[in-house]
């Protein structure tokens, strides 16, 4: 999943308005505590990452992620359900089957487990849908800005740009390496097979990355590069950016207000 | 106070004495451009290297802790002793974290006391070793440390405060326990190919 080229009310936001909108929807994503409110929060993201005209195979790859998270939360939470009362709808293993039973104290299906865990997984589709709001409708370099404003430190911002820079040469580079290795014979098959592939794979990929890791550095040294940089783009606060902090501010507050009967 | 607030002041008190301890032993050098280059390089490469674990490891049930940290630690040990420096894992753990959250999962500050937490318990270690992963014993006690912050802290506090997601002890354990095996073995898989690569990078054999 990347960055979209769109002309859409969020790709028109500033960097620092998403930046402050995601720490806001997380702690929601906290705050929240019943059932109804983490439903409506889930709408509510749903409804702007369909603003953000997502293609289909994102579309696909949100509902699959999404099947994932609710499969792996419901089964998890039916298991390690351990608030009172709890129901068991199936007992895998009783409390007194040997070692491990008195180890882990039994292990059954809890039927308060399965709902919670239903409730629960609203939280990481929120999470999930503004993870994916975030990075379809910013792109990587804006998002750099938006922290450096905030105040990230200038050498973090560099290093952030130059990770950005080398990822997808590092990607292809491990891409040519797996195969000239599988060409030579090796068989990446089982934990044993993709440990040592693995171990092939690393030496010439770091080895390659510090050649280019070099040639980056003494390209910027020689340009007299100190840790600041000065930007092309420029980024500014609009109208809809102080309506997007004031509408989130607002439910920000209600939702501590509810949250914490104040 | 909730548990979660708890362990990010502790965590700011933890980052605050390392490099108070740092200062007052003069070891805060500076990082040079090659060096804070080569650091933005392994935050990349640790994304790389996470990368078969998101598309294919991660179906393997139940020792997905094991799976992962082997990568991440074999890669994050070889950065850090080709720049053997203070900061060194804190930034490249903290970077790889925000490069993850830039490029896929979106910007959450929740999550950075997490990769903090992972940084400077490393650099803490470093410093009463007075030793970067210098002897095999130096790295498997760093990887054996690393992979039981990491997992207990995601456990009983991350997961729970952020997702609200419990899980049993008896879990916790193993999963921490795999965590533990799997930065061990992933420590001294680090250290071992770091060896060429720190004589070529050293003696400009690049």
């Amino acid at each position: 999943m990347r960055y979209i080229s769109r002309a859409t009310f969020f790709h028109h936001l500033d960097p620092r308005t998403k930046i402050l909108m995601s720490l806001a929807c997380a702690c929601l994503i906290v705050i929240l505590n019943t059932s109804f409110s983490l439903f409506g929060l889930f709408m509510i993201l749903l409804a702007a990452f369909f603003s953000v005209k997502p293609p289909l195979s994102y579309i696909k790859i949100t509902t699959y992620l999404m099947g994932m998270a609710i499969v792996a939360t419901v089964i998890s939470q039916g298991f390690f359900y351990y608030f009172e009362p709890r129901t068991p709808i199936l007992t895998i293993l009783p409390k007194d089957a040997g070692l491990i039973g008195k180890l882990t104290g039994g292990i059954s299906i809890y039927r308060e487990g399965l709902i919670y865990g239903i409730v629960q997984s609203m939280r990481l589709f929120s999470a999930t849908l503004l993870s994916m709001i975030i990075v379809m409708s910013t792109h990587p370099s804006d998002l750099i800005l938006g922290l450096k404003r905030f105040g990230v430190p200038e050498k973090i911002g560099f290093m952030l740009t130059v990770s950005i820079r080398f990822l997808p040469a590092l990607a292809e580079e491990a891409k040519r390496i797996l195969i000239a290795q599988k060409l030579r014979g090796l068989r990446l098959k089982g934990l044993r097979g993709a440990i040592k592939g693995f171990r092939l794979l690393l030496q010439p990929l770091i080895i390659d990355s510090l050649r280019k890791a070099r040639r980056t550095a003494l390209a910027a040294e020689v340009r007299g590069f100190t840790g600041k940089r000065t930007e092309i783009k420029n980024i500014r606060f609009l109208w809809t950016d102080w309506v997007t902090l004031s509408i989130v501010f607002l439910i920000m507050v209600l939702a501590i207000k509810s949250r914490f009967h104040l | 106070m909730n548990s979660y607030i708890s362990s990010v002041i502790f965590i700011f008190l933890l980052g605050g004495t390392v490099f108070y301890i740092g200062a007052r032993r003069r070891l805060f050098k500076g990082l040079n451009v090659h060096e804070l280059v080569t650091i933005a390089v392994f935050c990349s490469l640790l994304y790389i290297a996470g990368l078969p674990f998101k598309f294919g490891l991660s179906r393997i049930p139940f020792i997905h802790a094991f799976t992962y940290s082997i990568p991440f630690t074999a890669v994050l040990f070889i950065g850090i002793r080709l720049v053997p420096k203070l900061g060194t894992a804190t930034l490249i753990i903290f970077g790889h974290s925000l490069l993850s959250q830039i490029i896929s999962r979106g910007i959450n500050p929740l999550w950075w006391p997490y990769a903090l937490l992972a940084g400077f318990v490393l650099e803490l270690y470093f410093l009463l070793c007075r030793s970067y992963l210098e002897s095999r014993a130096n790295v498997l006690g760093a990887g054996l440390l690393r992979g039981l912050v990491v997992y207990i802290y995601f456990y009983y506090i991350s997961a729970p405060y952020i997702w609200h997601i419990f899980y049993a002890p008896w879990y916790i354990f193993v999963q921490t326990l795999q965590g533990v095996i799997g930065s061990g073995i992933g420590a001294l898989i680090g250290f071992s190919l770091s060896k060429p690569i720190i004589s070529a990078y050293r003696h400009g054999g690049l």
